[in-house]
């Protein structure tokens, strides 16, 4: 048997086991699966350990990714430049998109403590790189950003064992698609993705949590590890 | 060969369904009075694991998505889409194509029978007659597959198919807000604001509530996780609340009064 069917088979099992246990909203625990330090600084960032073993693990990389996305629409929508640099059209998007990815991250962070755990701190973002005046930059950025969440949601899926929080994820990855369908639009006329996101099988990306922190710490002073999401 | 069908293919001997079936959770209704009161699936198609379990629910999906598929190239073959927007609608037909190929081929390498349509299944009746009709429908079946898909993927057992699941689903609300932005008021809205009253009469079920209405609430929902989130969240209002989630629709090929397969049985050729 493949490595690659080994992994499958012994994830499929795991997902089994928590449906037929019953684990349930009460069950869910985060002991051990966060660590943080320095949590109050906000300038240098934090170390965050996401274990993917418990759900919440996973509703807190979500909550990671939304951090990352609401603090980067806030600063688009906030900039001095945000009137002059959008048209119209551009700027009823793009504060829709402040405003629902601040909702998910609020959301997230009520979830996570409705269900008894610790949501990671708030984290500490690095646009420096970003643009804020060029609407080439804020939109290319808003593509990678709305791109990635996808394809973490897509990926992240299968390590969810509730099914209400399974359906939850589902709720908000296809707003996040409707987002990077719309912005891919705003880039190139007719287009729904940026090229290679969807492959020749109509498929969207699925990308491991490990490859998608890795891209999104460009934007991260926090160092966030991953754990158990083989 | 696809990586991807040869990597289902593996899978075969160890085929979803069954493992369900063990677990003892196979659907209340008998295979053939199943298929007796679908009066679009052949009963020759009848196998088992056609379905039950995730055969079953891939063969949904399936069933979804040459609805699609036929729409578009029966929509692209019209002639009235405007040469502006028809790289769009060409890209979006070939999805839906290469999405009934990998269901079907999923299916089959799983050891069950996949739905089979032609694009002569389907008669979408006035929505083939203008160009503003074609968009309408196109918006209500987007969604609906949105929808549909998220209906069900909690449903689904092995974790290669619920990735698969989730990866189609996405590029479905692409599609959906490509499209809404054709036509939408304001036309900034790539997503789903407020209830889909504007909808044409055949369209509005995309947008209400399911069945049951607790888990599969209306697009206007506002309460996620047990959260009543517009009086939870400062800050937002109700609209934008409820845009920022997308809702869930209840659809099983075993249930023909199930609120997808009824919006869904309207196109079938009678």
């Amino acid at each position: 048997m493949s490595s690659l069917l080994q992994t499958a088979a012994a994830s499929t099992s795991r997902r089994e086991f928590f449906k037929r246990a019953g684990f349930g909203l009460g069950a869910l625990t985060v002991v051990g699966s966060l660590q943080a330090c320095d949590s109050d600084d906000t300038t240098d960032g934090d170390a965050v350990v996401l274990d993917f073993s418990s759900d919440v693990g996973v509703l807190n990389y979500a909550y990671a990714l939304e951090q990352l996305e609401a603090g980067f629409y806030a600063t688009v929508v906030g900039n001095s430049a945000f009137a002059t640099t959008f048209n119209s059209d551009e700027q009823a998007i793009l504060r829709d998109l402040a405003a629902h990815e601040g909702i998910h991250r609020d959301f997230f962070k009520a979830a996570i403590m409705g269900a008894g755990a610790t949501p990671i701190p708030s984290l500490t973002p690095d646009f420096s790189s970003i643009n804020f005046a060029s609407r080439a930059s804020v939109l290319g950025t808003a593509q990678v950003f709305e791109d990635l969440g996808v394809s973490a949601y897509n990926g992240a899926g299968k390590y969810i064992s509730n099914d209400t929080y399974l359906t939850l994820a589902g709720k908000i990855v296809s707003v996040e698609a409707r987002h990077a369908s719309v912005i891919a639009g705003l880039l190139e006329t007719n287009s729904i993705a940026a090229s290679g996101q969807i492959n020749s099988q109509g498929l969207d990306k699925a990308l491991p949590p490990a490859t998608v922190l890795s891209a999104a710490g460009t934007y991260i002073k926090d160092t966030i590890q991953v754990r158990n999401a083989s | 060969m696809t990586p991807l069908l040869s990597f289902f293919e593996t899978e075969v001997t160890d085929a979803p369904a069954s493992r369900r079936d063990a677990l003892g959770t196979v659907g209340k209704i008998g295979l053939g009075a199943a298929l007796a009161s679908i009066p679009f699936l052949k009963p020759g198609l009848a196998q088992a694991q056609t379905l039950s379990g995730d055969a079953g629910i891939l063969n949904y999906a399936l069933t979804l998505e040459y609805l699609e598929r036929s729409f578009y190239r029966q929509g692209t073959s019209k002639g009235f889409i405007p040469s502006a927007v028809a790289p769009l609608f060409n890209k979006i037909r070939m999805d839906e194509e290469a999405h009934v190929t990998l269901l079907s081929g999923a299916i089959s390498a799983a050891g069950a029978q996949p739905v089979s349509y032609t694009d002569e299944s389907f008669d979408f009746g006035p929505y083939m007659e203008t160009y503003g009709n074609f968009v309408a429908l196109a918006q209500g079946l987007e969604d609906t597959g949105v929808r549909a898909y998220k209906g069900r993927a909690a449903d689904i057992m092995s974790k290669d198919y619920l990735t698969v699941a989730l990866q189609i689903h996405s590029v479905e609300a692409r599609h959906a807000a490509a499209i809404r932005r054709l036509s939408a008021s304001p036309a900034s809205k790539g997503w789903i604001s407020g209830d889909g009253t504007t909808a044409p009469p055949a369209i509005q079920p995309v947008y209400g509530p399911g069945q049951p209405a607790s888990m599969f609430p209306a697009e206007s929902n506002t309460t996620q996780g047990g959260i009543n989130l517009a009086s939870a969240l400062s800050g937002y209002t109700a609209t934008q609340i409820a845009e920022a989630f997308d809702e869930p629709l209840d659809g099983d090929l075993n249930e023909p009064n199930s609120t997808v397969i009824s919006i869904a049985s309207q196109f079938f050729a009678k």
